[in-house]
């Protein structure tokens, strides 16, 4: 009896020793890795998309916004013997070739490594993992899931028939998952532009990564703030990939991406593109330039150059129009300039408005140079006022030999010509200031020595000097706005998610150019070229009193200038009486006409000035400053007379 | 010597019984209890998830609704429409615009006077 309990408790003591041994092995020495498997089978991590903010107008119209959307991926393992019906299931809905979709839903299996514990392993791969398409709309992917709702398992019915009760379910459930899982979905965004191409130069447009990166325009220069915060969680799951939510363990919710409020106005931006490419069309230009805004703050009203691109749907010859080149790119700017000469030379007390000079009839040999300067019209004994109207080439060059080099060095570079203006968009150009009394070292690397013989007399007209459609219309806009450049505003605000301000641009002058009497009087004189006999008749406005100056600067060409390409121009502002908006039209090479002289600034930009300035003050409510009495003003008028 | 047990009368002890019985209620009713309680967890956390797809999928709709709504109000898209529907709407012309010069007297608000115009204000010098 004694002996049989000894056996038998050796036996159990035994088995036990066993299992302790087995305990051991599995707790101890294998402890870790199986833990990590464990932990890597269990452990779910699913990232928070951030969603992208938003980019509005200074009225709240979304200019760039973004949607949910999701990246569509593929398990080929999961579809065999199916993946050409999967494809012909999937290829309308994604909108591609259904024999490339089905040849990429093929398995496939290929001899690779895998390293274990260190040591690389060979093993044969399959692709597990093949993506179809990203930004995939919600209702795109509603419509992915309902397809293949529909895609047959990979047994037959009559075979799954003819399995038991709990065989048949358990096979129906196996082929559900396998059909579900063969096609998954992970967050995704789409970024839309809702005016399409509208102001697409300025807002940029962003990669197509999850997170939409920007890759241009503000969407570039602000990507840290559209961006966002991801967030993430962490969790586990049960063996059918489901979520067990009681054991979360991280959850952090993602943080959307900080909204920018813009100056820009979408109503005037798309008045301005409109015109804008209508006029190019009709004068057979290589490209448009304009600018609106207001000079009193600088803000920025509506900006475009054409041609454009649209941002969600890039083409590959787009990418010569990625940029504003009203910021990025450099031109002379000819007869516009003469302004600048002429306020310069007034506020040096170096002229007066009504100082005679003598125009040369039309042709000057300076200095007894072989080539003279010209005057498309020749005119005798001109006064400054009349210099600017008719836009003389030899009066602004006399005017200039006055004032000499360094004076109107000075002057260009008070008026912020040769520097940034600090617009937040990339690539801005600085333009091609140099000075008359040194070698001059540009950023680029070009060396240019000091001002020729020519130079005195070349740059008061516009030429010898490059600058950037903004700059030049941000000097006119600090005469328009008594003498006082103001920093250009495009961003007005930026809010958060919900829609919070964080923070405000304010509105900053630069630096007082011209005394005040001196941008009135350079005002004044700037309503000659838009009176009658001016160079800008078409630039009139019948309720508002316009200033401005045109321009129709010869390209230069072969080290010299062409004769046919021009950028014409006419920038402007009204009511004189109290500047509220500015506008700078550039064309860029429209076609030479000889005989209507159709590419000349006064009949290709004028125009566009008084379509454009009609519409924004109208929609703006400016207050006219010319009383036309017209037959409704009289009869209420002759009413309210006692 | 020790009695036997078994010998003894039939004299019934509740106590025991009651403590035992107590104690398996206790023990019986905190694995019941136990039981459930993880249960509501589960059957709890199963909702929550169920909550958050919901919640995905209004934020979703939520989001494709305002970006429609975006999609109308841009300037392009509300001209078209204004000429669709042949609406007469738009910029006024000049020929609509009616001038009235202002009185000269009128350029400073008028005071109030306990909450109402003063009576020199009431009635601007035209």
């Amino acid at each position: 009896m004694t002996q049989r309990i000894v056996a038998i408790s050796a036996c159990i003591a035994a088995a036990l020793m066993l299992l302790v041994g087995r305990l051991v092995y599995i707790q101890i020495i294998c402890g870790d890795r199986i833990q990590a498997r464990q932990e890597q089978q269990a452990t779910l991590l699913q990232k928070r998309l951030p969603m992208r903010g938003d980019i509005m107008d200074a009225k709240g119209v979304k200019l760039a916004t973004s949607v949910p959307a999701v990246t569509v991926a593929a398990d080929p393992t999961l579809l065999v013997g199916r993946h050409e019906h999967a494809a012909r299931l999937l290829a309308p809905i994604l909108m591609v070739d259904e024999a490339a979709l089905a040849k990429r839903l093929e398995i496939t299996i290929r001899p690779g490594f895998r390293t274990n514990n260190g040591v690389a392993q060979r093993v044969w791969l399959t692709n597990q993992y093949v993506l179809l398409q990203r930004k995939v709309s919600m209702d795109r992917w509603q419509q992915v899931t309902q397809a293949m709702a529909g895609l047959p398992f990979l047994v037959s019915p009559e075979s799954l028939a003819r399995t038991n009760g709990i065989g048949r379910r358990a096979q129906t459930n196996f082929w559900n998952a396998a059909r579900t899982r063969s096609i998954q979905s992970t967050p995704d965004q789409i970024r839309t532009y809702p005016g399409q191409t509208l102001a697409a130069q300025i807002i940029g447009s962003t990669g197509q990564d999850e997170l939409a990166s920007g890759l241009l325009g503000l969407e570039a220069k602000f990507d840290d703030l559209l961006q966002g915060q991801a967030g993430w969680m962490i969790s586990e799951r049960d063996a059918r990939r489901h979520e067990i939510s009681q054991f979360r363990r991280q959850d952090v919710e993602a943080r959307s991406g900080n909204g920018l409020v813009l100056t820009i106005d979408a109503w005037v931006q798309y008045h301005l593109e409109t015109a804008m490419a209508g006029q190019m069309k009709e004068l057979g230009a290589k490209g448009i330039m304009g600018l609106v805004m207001r000079p009193k703050t600088g803000d920025i009203l509506a900006m475009a150059s054409l041609p454009t691109f649209d941002p969600a749907n890039i083409r590959p010859g787009d990418s010569n129009f990625f940029n504003s080149r009203l910021v990025t790119d450099q031109y002379e700017p000819g007869s516009t300039f003469k302004v600048v000469t002429v306020a310069a030379a007034l506020d040096a007390g170096l002229v007066r408005m009504d100082d005679k000079i003598f125009c040369e009839n039309g042709s000057w040999h300076y200095h007894g140079r072989a080539r003279p300067l010209r005057d498309s019209t020749p005119h005798g004994w001109m006064t400054v006022d009349e210099i600017i109207a008719k836009s003389s080439n030899i009066g602004a060059g006399k005017i200039g030999e006055k004032m000499g080099g360094v004076l109107m060095c000075d002057y260009i570079e008070a008026f912020g010509f040769g520097k940034r203006t600090d617009l937040p968009m990339p690539a801005e150009s600085y333009g091609l200031v140099h000075r008359p009394d040194r070698t001059n070292y540009f950023p680029s690397g070009r060396v240019i020595p000091g001002w020729n013989g020519l130079s005195v007399a070349q740059i008061p007209m516009g030429q010898g000097i490059a600058v950037t459609p903004l700059q030049m219309s941000m000097a006119v806009a600090a005469i328009a706005n008594r003498g006082v450049l103001m920093k250009p505003r495009l961003i007005d605000r930026i809010l958060d998610a919900d829609g919070n301000q964080l923070s405000r641009t304010p509105v900053m002058p630069v630096r007082r150019v011209l005394r005040e009497e001196t941008a009135n009087a350079i005002i004044e004189t700037l309503k000659g070229p838009v009176a009658p006999g001016g160079t800008a008749t078409r630039a009139r406005m019948e309720n508002y009193s316009v200033a401005g100056k045109t321009g129709t600067a010869q390209k230069p060409e072969h080290g010299g200038y062409s004769e046919t390409k021009f950028y014409a121009s006419f920038i402007g502002f009204f009511p004189a009486s109290d500047p509220e908006v500015l506008i700078a039209i550039i064309v860029d090479e429209p076609e030479y006409d000889r005989v209507h002289k159709n590419h000349q600034g006064g009949r290709a930009a004028a125009p566009v000035f008084a379509q454009i300035g009609t519409n924004v003050a109208n929609y703006l409510n400016i207050r006219p400053d010319i009383l036309k009495t017209n037959a409704a003003t009289a009869s209420i008028l002759a009413a309210g007379t006692p | 010597m020790a009695k036997n047990r078994k010998s003894q009368g039939g004299e019934f002890r509740a106590g025991p019984v009651v403590r035992a019985a107590l104690l398996c209620i206790f023990l019986g009713g905190s694995a019941i209890g136990y039981v459930w309680q993880t249960q509501q967890v589960a059957k709890l956390g199963v909702e929550r998830r169920q909550k958050e797809t919901a919640l995905t999928r209004i934020e979703s709709e939520n989001a494709l609704k305002r970006h429609q709504y975006d999609l109308q109000l841009q300037p392009r898209a509300l001209e078209e429409r204004v000429r669709t529907l042949r609406l007469p709407i738009g910029p006024h012309q000049p020929g609509q615009v009616i001038h009235v010069s202002e009185p000269a007297g009128s350029l400073v608000a008028p005071a109030r006077v306990n909450g109402g115009l003063a009576a020199s204000d009431a009635k601007p010098d035209l």
